[in-house]
């Protein structure tokens, strides 16, 4: 079928579906749980962009989604404000909240997040009981006013139906445009990966308080639909930590990461104990025993099992919002234009390293407690040279590593960058002044493709925020042509042409490491830093990697790497600084180190008994 | 893993295709259709279970006595789900999908305020039990109240205290949730009109479970008595607890201190206390019977607190004996109820849909409430 | 300053912190060996509760046998529980072993009220009701039994792990899976005895609270999120750690109660909890894991 056809096929039969359902289904009773499963699922939707796409667990949806719901609640009743004034408040509010609750925990995550998150939660509750002069306690508030639009009050079920169907389409198509941008991979990179998304580039930070405050933008919004609904009525009792526990398994059962998936839980989470009913009292074991079941059998949620349903490639790329991107590359068969294009295009050196300093390391320290990692280094790198940071183990080659790509802060030292003083700061900013690394043991974006990994290393270069990502502004559509065009030739370059749309998790180790070069070079820097390039190759891989570093330091990027095979070290070198015990004790060109007597004698120790 | 997969996916397709198409069994023609939306699961399921068994009593008392002019009913009861969300899809499911004429709601406020708009919308007859003042005071006339709500209690707790006792300085404690705040709001409001002291008001946590903070603040504030407005589990621990304390003042309780739940988690530690009750068994041939029919039929005695429904159901039949099957008549015959003989009392509806305006006060000996003043409080 | 008053709140503030410190050992044992967080932990306190209560009320057994045959049941119902809830799911990540547990939860919540109906039950008292006197301080007899067990119960559980070979073997488990296996530890079964122990633990803390407050379903969620918090502000992944958080927070949410507010006593804990992960993560006891890049 004929990709814009299907493209406009959904919207098309969802506009059919909105308009006609009121009309089949004229039982108030089921369009209120309609109404309800939307506003659930609006939350969901939320609870997936936080925890889903950037992977912070966060068991507050609930105490957000009551924020937006009291938000609206008390602008409408007590100030008497527009329902639609109380629609954007509850977002913006809940949106707030999401931030206040971002910025203290961003330390944490797993376990210590979700608890700090329930807190959270609780204490949002215990405002909403005690507060009485602003929120009325646990009686509640009552008459909260239906939309109106015009002169029409939406007052029942059936004409509320039409603002929570067209919210939900919106707010879904925005999650889902979320996911295929440049704020969508930056959020995947950090839940994948946090430490290696700062230094491909990603400010984790902005990031993550972005995330928190768009999901709980979102559950703001489920609220302000429950809130204007046909109860009229909100109480504190609702939004409680059950609440948040329940719209966690709605999310994780309908697939975590999936936007269709949240939705499809939110709705039978909603619908299934109304449907459990001729159970009775026992239909709370059953839930309970079917999410259960549901872990064990459907580890991906319900989205996963359709998504492994057995039906022909051309209708399954439909639930794959992801794949609208592989389509659109697939579909685009022309050549690649200046296959140079993606890399530095400085004119071709000879890549002898005469260059001027481009990285100068003064007195640099890293004191962990009483251990002296580095004690005091010097170091200068010039610029098209490749030069290697050798010395046995423990000698504080992985310290300096991290403190130059802003994964510690020095103890004492500075660093400077093509003039830029760097020491201290943050790894996304030195990433974005041109410093790019690769990591001892391998951190790619598992579970991305090949290629979203490279667009994620584009981030620098790019700029589309949160508001063009989620509209799919055609500036940001040409932003996107223009990075994958970019990605798509280093992949060439690296030698990965064709695993485009492979998982990264899939490739086979060496493959995985020349991913991780070419995420590296995608953000275009001038100084490469590699730590352990060749571990784990054998020795054709070894080769292609010999190859490659030259090639990249032909194109007049400078490359300073961490190395223990020897014969890698000696033949592509221009330079060589050996460190041990933290301290620098000898450089070089290559011969000069080979018979520098005290380097003999860090690597094989000295004779016992001689003189 | 696929096979489990598959099979998994079509039992659970199955399951619900029945559920949902097989939910409404069709009643015959010659039954009367009454709703109940009691909380079956979640936090009340407790006082779900006994409201259940009330209801059934007295179903089976009226279907014996051959139901309404021949016609039996037939009683619905869907499961609100001690929730706000859960009340109303109860109420949607009975009057939709169950076309019950009329219903027996929510015995807690936050339910009956989060179905209180369709219930007006649907003009359905609806009987409930909880107390808040408010509920009768929004203008829907189809709510009927059959307990006496908080300002009736919380009126005459501050009148005994001041009339009967030589007491001027009361704690104040209560549950945070609306029934304590409501209630004690209102007894803060009726001790300043009367010229009593509230020397402390705090809140408590509705699953706290030890109150040493609350007691000592109370003790150390100098009160002479304590009122306590909330649940059945709490009023039982807090009287243990001071009790432990060695009792530094006296315990003056709203109706969960009176109920039999407490008064069996309490045993001991209850004695000598006081209530305020709706009202105190054995006192009327009503209560005796009723007493004697429900230790029969379940062998233990019967919950005060959890009598309401009995009674609701009872003169909702009464008033659709007189009416017949339209909703706006059977309102009507609801409001013209007038010296009702209850169990908990003489039924008289108010224009705003209150049916009892009497209570209690009672003290607690040998683990049975005994009657220390009937208290009608003028209704405001 | 009161010290009556205080001292009384201190009292009351360490029973309490006791019963937090033995569900917060049950989750660190857990934890510690299988990466996973039980939402189920407060469930383990309640369950055992509402077996005792039956088996002293309906089946009239004298105290300590009841007590035995609760204690073994559990350790049944941990083995049931590792294998439904934990075995199948043991090679994911932490979420899907995170959503079971809770599932498990409220399936247990639920069949308690099914099984014994939804209303609160009184357990028979070995102590007496009536308050002692020591010091000036008033106490439940039934506290003091509390602190003092839950002492034994770190004693045994420090010979165990200190100077027994099994608990060595538990330790090495939960420290380094791969390796216990390579020097030939049964860490299967190590996994099993670890979720046996946590729900004895269990046992312990519901057989000790039941008494002094009644057994309800939901008696075990509150106890479960505060004992949580307990083990983190304590030092998640230590065991000193969780029964001094466990105390610690015990106590302050009296004075804090009493001092501050009543309304909010629920969120001192939490309170605490997001300082604590503020300007302290690794709790009082817990060690710094830095990532290693």
């Amino acid at each position: 079928m004929n990709i814009r056809i299907k493209n406009l096929l959904i919207p098309a039969l969802l506009v059919v579906v909105v308009m006609l359902l009121p009309r089949f289904v004229t039982s108030s009773y089921w369009l209120n749980l309609v109404n309800l499963s939307i506003s659930f699922s609006i939350a969901c939707l939320g609870l997936n962009i936080v925890l889903g796409y950037t992977g912070q667990l966060s068991l507050a949806q609930a105490a957000f989604w009551g924020v937006g719901a009291y938000t609206s609640a008390i602008l409408t009743t007590h100030l008497g404000l527009p329902v639609w004034l109380g629609m954007f408040a509850a977002f913006f509010v809940a949106a707030l909240c999401g931030v206040l609750l971002g910025i203290p925990t961003l330390k944490l995550s797993g376990h210590y997040l979700a608890m700090a998150t329930i807190g959270f939660g609780i204490i949002l509750q215990l405002i909403l009981v005690n507060e009485i002069w602003l929120t009325n306690g646990s009686d509640g508030i009552t008459k909260i006013p239906s939309p109106w639009i015009g002169s029409f009050e939406l007052k029942d079920p059936g004409t509320f139906f039409y603002v929570a169907a067209i919210s939900l389409i919106l707010l879904t198509w925005g999650a889902i445009h979320l996911k295929d941008s440049r704020v969508g991979r930056a959020f995947m990179a950090i839940r994948e990966n946090e430490m290696a998304a700062g230094t491909t580039g990603v400010d984790t930070t902005y990031y993550k308080i972005m995330a928190f405050a768009l999901s709980a933008g979102y559950a703001g919004f489920g609220g302000w639909l429950f809130a204007h609904s046909c109860s009229h009525y909100i109480s504190p009792d609702t939004f409680s930590f059950e609440q948040s526990v329940i719209m966690l398994v709605m999310t994780v059962l309908g697939g975590s990461g999936s936007v269709i998936g949240a939705i499809m839980g939110a709705t039978l989470l909603t619908m299934l104990p109304e449907v459990l009913r001729f159970l009775k009292d026992s239909y709370m074991m059953f839930y309970a025993a079917g999410i259960v079941a549901i872990m064990i059998f459907m580890p991906s949620g319900i989205a996963g099992l359709v998504k492994n349903l057995p039906v022909s490639l051309r209708s399954r790329t439909w639930w794959n919002a992801d794949s609208t991107a592989a389509l659109q590359v697939a579909a685009s068969t022309t050549p690649l234009k200046n296959a140079e294009a993606g890399l530095r295009s400085f004119k071709i050196a000879d890549c002898s390293g005469s260059g001027e300093v481009l990285l100068t390391v003064k007195g640099l320290a890293k004191h962990f407690g009483g251990l002296k990692a580095v004690d005091g280094v010097d170091m200068e790198v010039r610029r098209g040279e490749i030069q290697a940071l050798i010395g046995p183990n423990g000698s504080g080659k992985t310290t300096i590593l991290n403190m130059l790509s802003g994964l510690y802060i020095p103890t004492a030292g500075e660093i400077s960058l093509g003039g830029a003083a760097i020491a201290g700061k943050k790894s996304h900013i030195i990433t974005s002044l041109g410093m790019a690394r690769t990591f001892q043991n391998i951190r790619l974006f598992g579970e991305l493709t090949v290629l979203e990994n490279v667009l994620i290393g584009r981030h620098c270069h790019s700029q589309a925020g949160l508001f063009t990502s989620i509209l799919h502004l055609p500036s940001q559509k040409a932003e996107e042509a223009g990075i994958r065009a970019k990605a798509l030739t280093i992949l060439e370059f690296v030698g990965l042409k064709g695993k485009e749309f492979a998982q990264a998790n899939s490739l086979p180790y060496g493959q995985q490491r020349l991913l991780e070069l070419a995420r590296a070079l995608a953000s275009e820097p001038q100084l490469l830093l590699l730590d352990e390039p060749a571990a784990g190759l054998n020795a054709a891989e070894t080769e292609v990697l010999v190859d490659l570093l030259f090639q990249i330091c032909t194109r007049g990027i400078t490359i300073l790497l961490v190395e223990h095979d020897m014969n890698l070290v000696m033949n592509v070198s221009d330079h060589i600084t050996v460190l041990n015990f933290g301290r620098k004790i000898a450089e070089g060109s290559a011969e000069e180190i080979e018979k520098n007597q005290e380097v003999i004698d860090a690597y094989l120790g000295t004779e016992v008994g001689n003189a | 893993m696929m096979n489990i997969k598959r099979f998994f996916s079509v039992t659970f397709l199955s399951v619900m295709i029945v559920a949902i198409f097989g939910s409404s069994i069709v009643t015959a023609a010659e039954e009367i259709r009454i709703g109940f939306t009691p909380p079956i699961t979640g936090v009340h399921a407790a006082a779900g279970s006994l409201q259940i068994k009330a209801i059934k009593l007295a179903l089976k008392e009226i279907n014996a006595a051959g139901g309404i002019n021949g016609k039996k009913i037939d009683l619905r009861i869907i499961d609100s789900q001690s929730s706000n969300p859960g009340a109303l899809a109860a109420l949607q499911k009975a009057v939709d999908q169950e076309k019950v004429v009329a219903l027996i709601g929510c015995l807690y406020s936050t339910q009956v305020l989060a179905t209180s708009d369709a219930i007006k919308s649907y003009g359905i007859p609806t009987i409930i039990g909880a107390t808040n003042v408010n509920i009768t005071k929004q203008g829907n006339p189809w709510l009927f109240r059959v307990r006496p709500d908080d300002s009736i209690a919380a009126g005459a707790m501050v009148k005994y205290i001041k009339e009967n006792t030589k007491f001027t300085k009361i704690g104040l404690l209560h549950d945070a949730d609306a029934m304590g705040t409501g209630g004690a709001d209102l007894v803060e409001k009726g001790a300043k009109e009367a010229g009593l002291t509230i020397v402390r008001r705090e809140k408590t946590a509705t699953a706290a479970k030890d109150f040493t903070a609350e007691l000592l603040a109370m003790k150390n504030a100098g009160a002479q008595i304590l009122i306590f407005y909330g649940h059945q589990e709490a009023t039982a621990l807090l009287q243990r607890q001071i009790r432990q304390l060695g009792s530094p003042f006296k315990y003056l309780g709203s109706p969960s201190a009176a109920s039999k739940d407490s008064l069996n988690l309490a045993k001991e530690a209850a004695e000598g206390i006081w209530a305020v009750v709706d009202f105190v068994p054995g006192q009327t041939d009503e209560n005796k019977r009723y007493a004697a029919a429900y230790k029969k039929e379940y062998g233990e005695e019967y919950d005060t607190l959890n009598v309401w429904t009995y009674d609701g159901l009872k003169i909702l039949v009464n008033a659709i004996k007189k009416a017949g099957e339209d909703r706006d008549k059977i309102r009507q015959a609801l409001l013209a109820t007038q010296g009702y003989k209850g169990v908990q009392g003489t039924f008289s509806f108010t224009p705003n849909g209150d049916g009892l305006s009497e209570v209690s006060i009672v003290q607690i000996e040998k683990g049975k409430p005994k009657l220390l003043k009937i208290i009608s409080v003028g209704k405001k | 300053m009161d010290w009556s008053t205080n001292l009384q709140m201190v009292a009351a503030g360490l029973a309490m912190g006791s019963i937090y410190a033995l569900v917060a050992l049950g989750f660190v044992l857990i934890f510690n060996a299988v990466n996973v967080v039980n939402f189920a932990q407060g469930e383990f306190a309640m369950v055992p509760a509402f077996i005792a209560v039956w088996l002293l009320t309906s089946l009239n057994l004298p105290f300590a046998l009841a007590c035995v045959i609760t204690v073994v049941f559990m350790g049944v119902f941990g083995i049931i529980f590792q294998r439904i809830a934990y075995y199948p799911l043991r090679n994911r990540s932490f979420l899907p072993v995170v959503i079971s547990t809770i599932g498990v939860g409220i399936f247990l919540k639920n069949g308690a009220q099914m099984i014994f109906g939804a209303e609160p039950l009184s357990m028979p008292r070995p102590t007496s009701a009536t308050a002692v006197n020591i010091l000036g301080v008033i106490m439940d007899p039934q506290y003091i039994v509390i602190i003092i067990c839950t002492l034994a119960l770190l004693g045994f559980q420090y010979f165990f792990f200190e100077k027994t070979l099994l608990g060595k073997k538990m330790l090495a488990t939960a420290q380094d899976k791969q390796m216990a296996r390579l020097l030939g530890i049964p860490v299967a079964t190590m996994i099993v005895i670890t979720f046996v122990y946590s729900s004895i633990l269990g046992a312990a803390a519901g057989i000790l609270v039941g008494p002094v407050f009644f057994v309800t379903k939901d008696m075990g969620a509150m106890i479960g999120l505060k004992a949580f918090c307990s083990a983190i502000v304590g030092g998640f992944g230590s065991v000193p750690g969780a029964i001094l958080g466990g105390v610690f927070l015990g106590v302050i949410e009296v004075f804090a109660s009493y001092y501050i507010s009543c309304a909010y006593r629920d969120a001192f804990a939490f309170i605490i909890l997001i300082l604590v992960l503020l300007l302290r993560p690794q709790g009082f006891f817990g060690e710094k894991i830095a990532e290693k890049a």
